[in-house]
């Protein structure tokens, strides 16, 4: 036997309302409603503190559970020496071409060398809160430390990522992996294209910009373009060609590139505090 | 009438939710996978609460979520509120929520919920249905969140107290006719 109409319709009519509740805050957000950022900055910085709390807290069954081992020297070790891999991986694409072509972009186009951007060193947090969240990650400096949104982000090796949100003291880094992102590129040809990610683990490709007759070769480095209006400065390794596709039918050549940094094991990483030209 | 001590154990619920998923879910990745323990006890909610409750407590689990990951604002809030709604609706009618039948229900919900959340994501511009760990993730999350059931079932019992058969069967014609102990965790 069924209640009262108005008890059955209650549920209904709540999914409702909840239903309209998330999809206006859906709406407010996509338009960039300055108090949800205001929110969500502040909520950012009161968890940073517990995540670290619950970080340090747990560090020895965390170590064990991630089959580490709880030796702290080890995970040192293991951080000093992906940080020389890294500057390996750097210092072999800059012996290629790299900084022949940094020394005529500054001539050319009258910027900088990476040299004398001024950086900020930050710690990867130990982890995003979700699982979807491959293609961010998580930095323990914020606006407190001179952080901006579009800064990009570097690994000794090269380019991951830039800035996409900030709180006092912590940041988020959306990588190049995000298919969203697309980073103007040079080749060694002095070719331009521009590439973008397929998701965490997937080829990051170079699908625009590069002809059929360009000459392009696997191993070849790829650098940021640093064009005008370009989001990252010019010069910074991005990685090396892996594959070359002729298309046809778009007469153009798809690059698969793989990226100089380890975007899979972040430990410590520079903000570079550059901004993207208005 | 509102039962105020429900709201605040639910209160209480929400928050230690949020610090777990904030503090210990990600230093314990299984494969990879963090632990949604949001979209667990919105699910634990459903069970306990009914459709009702069940939806207006994911619907704040999900955007407090949504307030500590990247992405857009108020996704998990949408996806997490209409899995707990289901949730509810589906065990409206039975009278009886034994444990391992609250297991398989929570399995279930996780990975349709993780799905939802997955494929709303995608129509607001975000690569989640391409990721290579989908289904990884689907199976990890549902798999984790039908062991902690066994805790997160009687947590929400709890919070809603007295008033959890109640809920449940608010489209049915009256509490007294399900007897005690209806939810047997």
């Amino acid at each position: 036997m069924l209640g009262p109409p108005n008890r059955r319709r209650r549920p209904r009519f709540t999914i409702i309302v909840m239903m309209l509740l998330s999809i206006t805050v859906l709406t407010l957000d996509s338009k960039d409603v300055p108090i949800l950022g205001s929110i969500r900055r502040g909520v950012m910085s009161a968890l940073n503190p517990v995540g670290r709390a619950f970080s340090s807290v747990t560090s020895p069954v965390r170590n064990a559970w991630n089959g580490i081992g709880n030796n702290d020297d080890m995970e040192k070790e293991n951080t000093r020496l992906r940080d020389e891999l890294d500057a390996l991986k750097n210092q072999q694409l800059t012996n290629t071409d790299a900084v022949d072509q940094l020394a005529r972009l500054k001539e050319q186009l009258g910027v900088p060398f990476l040299a004398t951007i001024a950086t900020e060193k930050a710690k990867v947090t130990s982890g995003n809160f979700s699982s979807f969240d491959d293609d961010t990650a998580q930095i323990d400096k914020g606006s407190s430390s001179g952080l901006e949104v579009g800064m990009p982000v570097v690994t000794q090796a090269g380019l991951i990522g830039s800035i996409e949100r900030v709180s006092a003291d912590r940041s988020v880094v959306r990588l190049i992996t995000d298919p969203s992102i697309s980073v103007g590129i040079k080749l060694k040809s002095d070719d331009l294209g521009v590439g973008r990610g397929t998701g965490a683990g997937r080829p990051w490709v170079i699908d625009r910009g590069i002809g059929l007759t360009d000459p392009v070769a696997v191993g070849d480095p790829v650098i940021t373009s640093g064009l005008e209006r370009a989001k990252y400065p010019p010069g910074l390794p991005v990685g090396t060609i892996t594959s070359v596709t002729r298309d046809q039918g778009e007469q153009i050549q798809i690059l698969d590139v793989a990226l100089a940094a380890d975007l899979t094991r972040l430990d410590y990483v520079q903000v570079l505090l550059w901004k993207p030209p208005a | 009438m509102t039962d105020w001590m429900m709201v605040v154990r639910w209160t209480a619920v929400v928050i230690t939710t949020t610090l777990f998923q904030v503090g210990i879910a990600p230093q314990f990745p299984l494969f990879g996978v963090v632990a949604d323990v949001m979209l667990l006890v919105s699910i634990a909610a459903g069970v306990a609460a009914g459709p009702q409750r069940g939806a207006i407590i994911g619907f704040w689990l999900g955007l407090f979520y949504d307030l500590m990951r990247p992405g857009p604002l108020g996704i998990s809030a949408l996806a997490y509120t209409l899995t707990a709604f289901a949730v509810g609706s589906l065990l409206v009618a039975v009278l009886t929520v034994r444990r391992t039948l609250a297991a398989l229900v929570v399995f279930v919900a996780s990975m349709l919920g993780t799905l939802l959340f997955a494929t709303t994501s995608e129509l607001f511009g975000q690569n989640t249905l391409g990721s290579p760990r989908l289904w990884t993730i689907v199976f990890v999350v549902a798999f984790i969140n039908m062991i902690l059931s066994v805790v997160a079932v009687p947590i929400g019992r709890w919070a809603e107290g007295a008033g959890a058969i109640e809920s449940r069967s608010g489209v049915l014609s009256g509490a007294s006719t399900l007897g005690g102990g209806g939810l047997d965790g």
